[in-house]
């Protein structure tokens, strides 16, 4: 007991200097300005317009991510979904001919039936939701392997590869879409029911259900959701790369999840930003950006990458952990 | 209570061992041919012993209620960075001590953080995974890529010498699997593995020390990967970047096969050598019907899926039995 009491007061003595409520940002100015002042390559328009650009992608992962980890659930089937997406719908363009107003949304709906698996059997049957989505992780990137197997090496149609090259006064529409979504979104979790349930959810699933809160079916849609968007980022990946490539999407499910929990998301749920997981991602970009700019050998990056990883969950684990649950 | 959880386990490894008779079976009459011959045999000893060994740790974590990700990455740097050693004329002793000493270092690092810093195993290790599977990267760089052969022969009698009739590896993975079936089930630090599975809080508050316990399970997770990774670049008789890619999972679903549970508290080592040895069995199927391996990826995934789906399916009911939901 007077474990406990002493690991509270230390708890309370963190949280009164509000330790770690800005330091993603801190942390991602550091690294932004040290690169900027150290490298001129850095600093030009080109350069972060590209990272920007590779960030409106992937912001469609960290979305799932986040509301996931909020309600302390999980999915690391993203990485499979973002490739098996891409891929199915070339297939259906290329092997069936379907149009591409009908391909997308085709590939959207059988996404939303991937997060609906997830979602169901997490819900009904109360499973772990990291080992449902390692199974269909394993089963999507095996799919996404047989259809790259069987449409061997093509480049997309054109009106494929057009989507992600579409451009409102010289910039990509997936940025205008990712800053309309981040500030919807992060509206809505901060000051409304809608998304804010999520939050009741994560901090005690049992008081939230008591509230009202139907729990069971605000997973399931999240679940839905975090594969719907998993596959719009997939389209979009595919899209910009214009041609089938293997392995597209492997570990993604990791580096959002270290995205994520750098942005002060919690395993043990009831915490997490939007915003600041996409902090996350921009600085893990910056952090891999940097180490490009710096002419590290590549092997190092997956090394920098766990450390990046481990770092940030010791930290969590310090001052954002709620519980002694697993 | 106790008699429950005693046949839901009884019935799931009778389940594993029943398919497992079963498949061998299919595989003898309909496949007799391939299946039955000598080179098949031997084939699957040495697929099978390195797999059993890294399992043994594995589910010795599931039984106190955690796993490791990382032995992959931890038994794929411990072979190549022994096959280093081996190659600059290192003694085949020291070499493997140097093996051992990584995955050591590693257990140390996961199980540390995980117990005394109350970090998520299931980050902490994916962190090592990657920290492990890019030393790999670092250490195999430039020519050595391609791999590092070894031609000390007092360390590749290891994996390619055998005695009675039967690999040396398999020999050091039946003494292994055997010592440590015996410890967990008939001593009583290997019965405390059970409660602080079953309840954490309650291990602590009768006395076990769990923060110690789970230290010392991760190094001993550790420690065989290692042992298994030395093994299979002995058995190669050179390191390859590849091994134990993506093995974390293949063990995690042998163990849950063979009676173990994400929920902890359960489980055994010799459930999890069926399972191994039923996803060998598998894959031996797989490539006499010679099915692609996405296709492999495909029902290795569904099968996983069913399992954990069956594992939460019988602990809840138990639950349910219990009174606790």
């Amino acid at each position: 007991m007077a474990d406990t009491s002493i690991r509270q007061r230390r708890r309370q003595g963190l949280r009164n200097v509000d330790f770690g409520q800005y330091s993603i940002y801190i942390v991602t100015a550091v690294a932004f300005v040290f690169l900027a002042l150290t490298r001129g390559n850095f600093f030009r328009y080109s350069n972060i317009y590209s990272l920007v650009f590779g960030l409106s992608m992937e912001f469609f992962l960290i979305v799932g991510i986040t509301l996931l980890l909020i309600m302390g659930e999980i999915d690391l089937s993203i990485g499979s979904v973002f490739a098996f997406a891409g891929i199915f719908t070339g297939f259906l363009m290329w092997e069936l001919e379907f149009p591409i107003w009908l391909a997308i949304p085709a590939c959207l709906v059988v996404a939303g039936g991937i997060g609906f698996v997830n979602g169901f059997l997490v819900v009904r049957f109360r499973a772990n939701s990291l080992m449902i989505t390692i199974g269909t992780m394993i089963l999507f990137r095996g799919l996404a392997d047989v259809l790259i197997n069987a449409l061997k090496g093509i480049t997309y149609p054109s009106e494929y590869r057009a989507i992600a090259n579409f451009r409102i006064g010289g910039v990509n529409f997936t940025i205008f879409l990712m800053l309309a979504l981040l500030v919807i979104l992060e509206y809505l979790l901060v000051n409304h029911a809608s998304l804010r349930k999520l939050y009741y959810i994560g901090e005690n699933k049992l008081s939230a259900r008591l509230y009202g809160v139907r729990v069971d079916r605000v997973k399931l849609t999240i679940f839905i959701l975090t594969s719907v968007a998993a596959a719009i980022a997939g389209i979009f990946g595919a899209s910009r790369s214009g041609q089938t490539v293997w392995n597209t999407g492997q570990g993604l499910e990791f580096k959002m999840i270290t995205a994520a929990v750098l942005g002060g998301a919690s395993l043990f749920g009831g915490r997490g930003s939007i915003v600041k997981s996409l902090f996350g991602l921009f600085l893990l970009a910056i952090i891999l950006n940097g180490l490009v700019m710096y002419s590290v050998n590549p092997v190092w990056t997956n090394v920098v990458v766990g450390i990046a990883l481990v770092v940030a969950i010791v930290f969590d684990s310090r001052v954002n952990r709620g519980s002694d649950k697993l | 209570m106790k008699e429950l959880l005693l046949r839901i386990l009884r019935r799931k490894e009778i389940v594993v061992i029943i398919i497992t008779i079963i498949l061998f079976l299919i595989l003898s009459i309909g496949a007799s041919s391939t299946f039955l011959t000598l080179v098949n045999f031997e084939s699957l000893q040495a697929s099978i012993a390195p797999n059993a060994i890294v399992a043994v740790g594995m589910v010795i974590l599931l039984i106190t209620g955690t796993f490791d990700l990382s032995v992959g990455s931890v038994m794929g740097l411990a072979g190549a960075v022994t096959a280093l050693v081996v190659s600059q004329g290192l003694p085949a002793v020291p070499s493997i001590l140097v093996g051992l000493g990584i995955g050591l270092s590693f257990g140390f690092v996961n199980g540390f953080l995980v117990a005394y810093g109350g970090v998520n195993p299931l980050i902490m290790t994916i962190g090592t995974l990657y920290i492990g599977r890019g030393l790999v990267n670092a250490v195999m760089r430039g020519e050595l890529r391609y791999g590092i052969k070894i031609d000390n022969p007092s360390f590749l009698v290891l994996g390619q010498g055998k005695s009675l009739g039967l690999y040396n590896m398999f020999w050091v993975m039946l003494v292994v699997v055997v010592l440590a079936q015996f410890l967990t089930l008939k001593t009583n630090p290997g019965r405390r593995l059970y409660f602080v599975g079953s309840n954490y809080e309650a291990a602590r508050l009768v006395g076990i020390k769990v923060k110690r316990t789970r230290l010392l399970t991760f190094m001993l997770s550790g420690l065989l990967a290692a042992l298994a990774g030395v093994l299979a670049t002995s058995r190669f008789g050179v390191s390859s970047l590849y091994l134990g890619l993506n093995l974390e999972l293949k063990i995690i679903i042998s163990c849950l096969l063979g009676g173990a549970s994400i929920a902890g508290g359960q489980g055994l080592v010799a459930g999890s050598f069926l399972g191994v040895l039923f996803l060998a069995m598998v894959v031996s199927v797989f490539n006499i019907l010679e099915i692609s391996p996405y296709w492999q990826n495909i029902i290795v995934g569904a099968i996983l899926i069913f399992i954990v789906s069956l594992d939460a399916y019988l602990v809840t009911k138990r639950k349910k039995a219990l009174g606790e939901i």
